[in-house]
């Protein structure tokens, strides 16, 4: 009868209250909800607000919420009779000590709600602290996950309720939340619980959006360096090297296997990879449908839209000074049409019609779609879907090992050659490439830097890239900032 | 027809010319939206353009009880959506909370249909009653601002929506809709067009504003006497109407470049009211009182 009462008033307080105010007075938009797994698991997410529970608890289907317990302070939501009816029969928490008594383990109660494949929000911060601030994240998570390995933490961030209910305010004010959900993970249980809950905070913090920007005159866009050609993982180093450098002039963006923020202060990486978001997975399938997966395998292909979209974004809120990226989907996918298609079929002209398809500045007309299908499927799928507008960049580092010394390296590898890694094949690329780059150094005032990495030193390109981009602009010199 | 006329009141002919209108954006929004650039926008401003409309039917033709609180919830909508984006000091919480709560306060004449009282209390609490709430005890800075910001947001979504309520007390049927019907044809071309952008040709964007001007005129010109106006009174209006909907839509792109919501993707779809919204509620006080001073 208890539990009958109970379940009774927690859907009372939803249906009748939490949701109609998170829908029509506050409209919460939830961003990627579909990522919540349908077993146990654990919502972390930074607090500000009050709000922040119910939000959390709405991201799971009504059927689920007797199975949802919000953590609670026992402290807080245990001090007066009508917090402790709230928090225990509204919101079906569950109350946990913050200070707890010697041989008591705290935790006890959540890890046996976890066992019992109940799914619980926790707020890892310990309590709302100032508005907008994200506090340290507390090792009780780290514990948590200790115990329980194989845990599926889903970090959310929260954008919006530090300004509706902040802590202090007695009134809250209607303004939007957006709720922003990641990829489930689970964390390696040998580290330290103090490392766990600061990956935690990083995945957490890897989801808010940019804060905007104060309004007045508008920053310059980020330049931006590409690091394209052949050889994967020393472009990847190379990326890296260049953010590490440009990263000492201001805040610099890195994308490639991981996201790179490198400011004065050093060099943060976010561990989890580009966020998993569900176009990717429809860009995936689309390039599977109409074949272009054959020279780009799907997810690959998927992820250099992704990291195009995110760049083309950073762009606009103009928030970083340097953006470097491990390839561009602009100069790769007209590169590898020019090897596999279009040899000696284009001229310079056509050639540039081709970057201008792909940087959305103009449509491939219909009576071409039928070629571009055929020959370069990934031109026509980023054009006609607009999948992205990939930015021209302002430097292009092109990395081109000898062919023989390529072809030795992958065939020493212990995975599958691909159909192209022949030497023909990676001769045509290289050529493609290096096409590529004389029409953008020609028609775009592109600065274009080939690299051997078998004789050129990684250090020296660094520096060539630096000089490139802090040297003053024509525009610069007129205006006199050059000092 | 006739059943619709008897459904609605009036001459439904009107409502019929708005679907109509909404018909032939929707395809041409639908048959363009994959051309990028500025026609990304145009789905998402058709899709608010069907909220729009039937607000307007419902205002238009049904009882108020049920119109009125629908269109009170699209203006606090819209402008919770607007303070999300503008940054305002955080002390200024209480001064947003009364932005809200002027909304019922500013519809309450318009329901009674007192066009003299809506006039006296729309000045009084929009200008002289929410400054007090930002200045109240601060001694920090960035007031001006913030204001401004403030403001801003509710001229637009408050005082200018509110002026669609007042055509429910006149004695002149299906003016809304034909409001709809000229903000449409005065919309459509410009946004096809692309907005002018300074270090931008302007020749389409003029192009684009001249011939919605031209639409819209003439839609007037056609419709006017379905809504008991004259045909020049309907064409001049038309007219008006166009012009404000193009300063208007100048007014709101300045806003939106000043608050950085020139992309969708990074505001996540926030900003996007600003653009799709504020042409349209911006010629609504030039018309009422074009209508109701100039064309009685």
């Amino acid at each position: 009868m208890k539990s009958f009462l109970r379940t009774a008033a927690l859907y009372l307080f939803h249906l009748g209250f939490v949701r109609p105010v998170l829908t029509w007075i506050v409209g919460v938009r939830y961003r990627r909800r579909s990522l919540i797994p349908d077993g146990s698991c654990l919502v972390v997410s930074n607090h500000n607000s009050h709000l922040d529970a119910g939000v959390l608890m709405s991201l799971f289907p009504l059927r689920r919420l007797p199975r949802v317990h919000p953590v609670a302070a026992a402290d807080y939501f245990g001090s007066t009779i009508f917090k402790q009816a709230l928090a225990m029969w509204m919101m079906n928490s569950i109350p946990i000590q913050r200070h707890p008594k010697p041989g008591v383990d705290p935790l006890q109660p959540l890890i046996d709600k976890l066992n019992e494949g109940h799914s619980l929000v926790f707020f890892p911060e310990g309590s709302r602290g100032e508005a907008g601030v994200v506090a340290r994240f507390r090792p009780g998570i780290g514990k948590l996950v200790q115990q329980l390995p194989g845990l599926l933490v889903v970090p959310v961030y929260l954008a919006g309720p530090e300004r509706i209910w902040p802590r202090g305010q007695t009134v809250p004010v209607p303004l939007n939340i957006d709720a922003i959900v990641g990829k489930p993970r689970t964390y390696d249980p040998e580290d330290a619980a103090r490392e766990i809950a600061e990956q935690v905070q990083r995945d957490v913090l890897s989801l808010a959006p940019p804060p905007p920007p104060p309004p007045g005159e508008m920053a310059r866009p980020p330049q931006r360096v590409a690091v394209c050609g052949l050889g994967g993982k020393a472009r990847d180093e190379m990326m890296r090297a260049i953010a590490a450098r440009l990263g000492r002039h201001g805040t610099t963006l890195g994308f490639g296997a991981t996201l790179l923020e490198v400011n004065p202060d050093g060099v943060h990486e976010i561990s989890a990879p580009i966020a998993h978001i569900p176009h990717r997975i429809w860009t995936a399938m689309l390039a599977k449908l109409i074949g272009a997966s054959k020279r780009f395998s799907g997810p690959r292909f998927s992820e250099k839209i992704e990291i195009a979209r995110l760049s083309e974004i950073i762009g606009e809120r103009r928030s970083a000074q340097f953006v470097v990226t491990d390839g561009s989907a602009l100069v790769d996918l007209s590169a590898w049409a020019v090897a596999g298609s279009y040899r000696g079929l284009f001229d310079d002209g056509e050639l540039n019609r081709v970057i201008e398809y792909l940087a959305g500045k103009q449509k491939i007309p219909l009576g071409k779609w039928w070629r571009f299908l055929r020959r370069a499927p990934e031109v026509w799928l980023v054009s006609e879907w607009s999948l992205t507008r990939p930015p021209i960049p302002t430097v292009l580092v092109l990395v081109l090992p000898p062919v023989a010394q390529l072809m030795s390296v992958l065939r020493s590898g212990s995975q599958p050659l691909e159909a192209h890694q022949n030497e023909e094949g990676l001769k045509r690329l290289r050529q493609g490439y290096r096409r590529m780059g004389e029409l953008l150094r020609r028609r775009h005032h592109v600065v274009v830097i080939e690299f051997d990495p078998t004789h050129d030193d990684v250090e020296t390109l660094v520096e060539a890239v630096e000089y490139e981009l802090l040297r003053p602009t024509e525009s610069d010199e007129k205006s006199g900032n050059a000092s | 027809m006739g059943r619709m006329a008897e459904l609605f009141g009036g001459d439904a002919r009107l409502v019929w010319a708005l679907a109509g209108a909404l018909a032939v954006v929707s395809v041409v929004a639908f048959s363009t939206r994959r051309r990028g650039g500025r026609f990304r926008g145009l789905p998402g401003w058709v899709g608010l353009w069907w909220l729009m409309a039937t607000v307007l039917v419902l205002l238009s033709r049904f009882d108020r009880r049920i119109s009125f609180p629908l269109l009170a919830f699209m203006m606090f909508a819209s402008l919770r959506a607007y303070f999300s984006v503008a940054p305002v000091r955080p002390r200024d919480r209480y001064a947003i909370l009364v932005s809200y709560l002027a909304i019922p306060l500013i519809l309450w004449p318009a329901f009674i249909g007192a066009v003299n009282l809506f006039q006296a209390v729309v000045p009084v609490v929009l200008f002289l009653i929410i400054p007090v709430f930002l200045v109240y005890g601060t001694t920090e800075r960035g007031l001006l601002g913030s204001m401004g910001r403030m403001l801003i947001g509710v001229i637009f979504f408050v005082f200018c929506i509110a002026h669609l309520a007042l055509f429910a007390g006149l004695s002149h049927h299906g003016l809304l809709e034909l409001f709809g019907v000229l903000v449409l044809a005065s919309e459509l071309p410009q946004r096809l067009a692309g907005r002018p952008h300074p270090g931008r040709p302007w020749f389409r964007p003029l192009a684009g504003i001249f011939a919605g001007m031209f639409l819209a005129t003439g839609f007037g010109y056609l419709l006017a006497p379905l809504a008991e106006l004259t045909v020049n009174d309907g064409g001049r209006a038309g007219l008006l109407v166009s012009v404000a909907v193009t300063l208007g839509a100048l007014v709101s792109e300045a806003v939106a470049t000043d608050l950085k919501l020139t992309s969708s993707a990074a505001v996540i779809g926030r900003g996007a009211t600003m653009t799709r919204m504020v042409p349209a509620v911006y010629a609504a006080p030039v018309f009422f009182h074009y209508v109701t001073n100039f064309a009685p």
